[in-house]
C-alpha cells in the first residue's frame, strides 16, 4: 500500500498536477473537495515530500539523485539526514551573529549581573 | 537453456509489473475520492466517510462500550495486562525497549546510507535495514497479540466495526429513478451476525485506508 502511494506521488503525472494545483490553487487533486480521507491526507504528505526531493535534486544539494529518489529505504535515509544533519547544520549557521559585510561572526559582550544576597 | 531462463526471467518480470499496475490502479481508486466503490459477485459496494450524525452516533456507541468493558471484571487496561504478563516472566517494557534500541541502530544505518553513493555498498547497508524493520515488526506484532485483550484493543475493535456498518453501502435499482445507495445491514446487530466474510473483510480494510491509518 505504502510502496505504491510513494510511487504514485513521485511519478511525473502527480508532481505535475501537484506544482499546477499549488500554483493555480483551485485545481482540485480529488473528486471531493472537502473533507479529506486519511488516504488523501497521506497521499498529499507524499506529493509535497517528494516535491521538496526533487527540489533538492534540482538545486544540487549534497546526496540526493534520481536513485535515491527512486528506492524507498534510500529516500528514508536521505530525508533523515536531512532532518538530523542537514537542517541543523543550516540553523546553526543561521544563528550565528553576524553583524559586518564581511561575514565574520562577532564577539558577544554579555554583562556580569551581580548576585542579589538576602533581597538587597 | 540460457534462453529458457531468460524467459523465465521475463515472465516474473511481467507478472511483477502486473501486480504493480493492478496495485497502482487500486490505490489510484482510493486516493481519487474519499468514497472507495467495490465489486463483489455483480453487486456494488461502497464504503465512505461518516456524516456529521453518524460521527455522533459512533461516539455514543464508544461510550457505551468502554463502560461495559470498565464494568467487566475479566477486562483490564493495557498497563494492568502489562503488570499481569510481568509477574508471569513476560517483560513488554523490555520488549518497547529492544525496539527503540533497533530504532537507533536503524537510523544509525540512515545517516551512513544518505551519504552512500556506491551502489554496493547501499545495497548493503538497505538489506541491514530491511532486516533490522522485520525484527522491530516481529517484535511488535508479539507485542500487539499480547495486548489485543486490553480494553483499549478491544474498544478499537469494537469501534471500527461499527464505524464500518454505519459507512458500508450497496448500489441499488430504484424503478423509474436513479439508482440508490443504501446501507447494506439494517442494524448493527445484523451486520455482527453476517456470514459474509469477503465482504466484511474488503470493507475493513477500505475503512481502515479511509479513516484510520496506513499498514506499510
Amino acid at each position: 500500500m505504502n510502496k505504491f502511494l510513494r510511487k504514485m506521488a513521485r511519478s511525473v503525472y502527480w508532481q505535475n498536477f501537484y506544482i499546477q494545483a499549488k500554483e493555480l490553487g483551485n485545481l482540485s487533486l480529488f473528486t471531493n473537495k472537502a473533507q479529506l480521507s486519511k488516504i488523501q491526507i497521506y497521499f498529499l504528505h507524499w506529493l509535497s515530500i517528494y516535491n521538496s526531493l526533487y527540489s533538492d535534486l534540482a538545486s544540487e544539494e549534497d546526496y540526493i539523485s534520481e536513485e535515491v529518489i527512486e528506492n524507498d529505504v534510500r529516500t528514508d535515509a536521505y530525508l533523515f539526514w536531512r532532518r538530523t544533519v542537514k537542517d541543523k547544520q543550516k540553523k546553526k549557521k543561521d544563528d550565528k551573529v553576524v553583524d559586518n559585510t564581511l561575514g565574520i561572526p562577532s564577539v558577544k559582550f554579555i554583562e556580569k549581573r551581580k548576585k542579589v544576597k538576602n533581597g538587597k | 537453456m540460457e534462453n529458457k531462463e531468460e524467459k523465465k526471467e521475463i515472465a516474473t518480470e511481467f507478472i511483477k509489473t502486473l501486480g504493480d499496475l493492478e496495485g497502482m490502479t487500486e490505490i489510484e481508486k482510493m486516493v481519487k475520492d474519499n468514497k472507495i466503490p467495490f465489486e463483489i459477485n455483480g453487486v456494488k459496494y461502497r464504503v465512505r466517510q461518516p456524516t456529521f450524525e453518524e460521527q455522533k452516533e459512533l461516539e455514543t456507541h464508544r461510550r457505551t462500550k468502554y463502560v461495559e468493558f470498565m464494568n467487566d471484571d475479566s477486562m483490564m487496561f493495557q498497563k494492568q495486562w502489562i503488570e499481569k504478563y510481568k509477574s508471569k516472566g513476560i517483560d513488554i517494557d523490555a520488549m518497547e525497549n529492544k525496539m527503540r534500541e533497533k530504532e537507533k541502530e536503524k537510523n544509525h544505518l540512515k545517516i551512513k546510507l544518505a551519504k552512500t553513493a556506491d551502489k554496493t555498498k547501499a545495497d548493503e547497508l538497505i538489506k541491514e535495514i530491511l532486516a533490522l524493520r522485520a525484527e522491530q515488526a516481529e517484535i511488535n506484532i508479539e507485542k500487539t497479540d499480547l495486548m489485543s485483550f486490553s480494553i483499549e484493543d478491544q474498544l478499537m475493535v469494537a469501534v471500527n466495526s461499527y464505524e464500518t456498518y454505519l459507512v458500508l453501502e450497496k448500489l441499488i435499482k430504484v424503478k423509474d429513478k436513479d439508482n440508490l445507495w443504501v446501507r447494506v445491514y439494517k442494524d448493527y446487530d445484523e451486520f455482527s451476525k453476517s456470514k459474509n466474510s469477503t465482504l466484511l473483510h474488503k470493507a475493513f480494510v477500505y475503512v481502515n485506508h479511509l479513516i484510520y491509518t496506513l499498514g506499510a
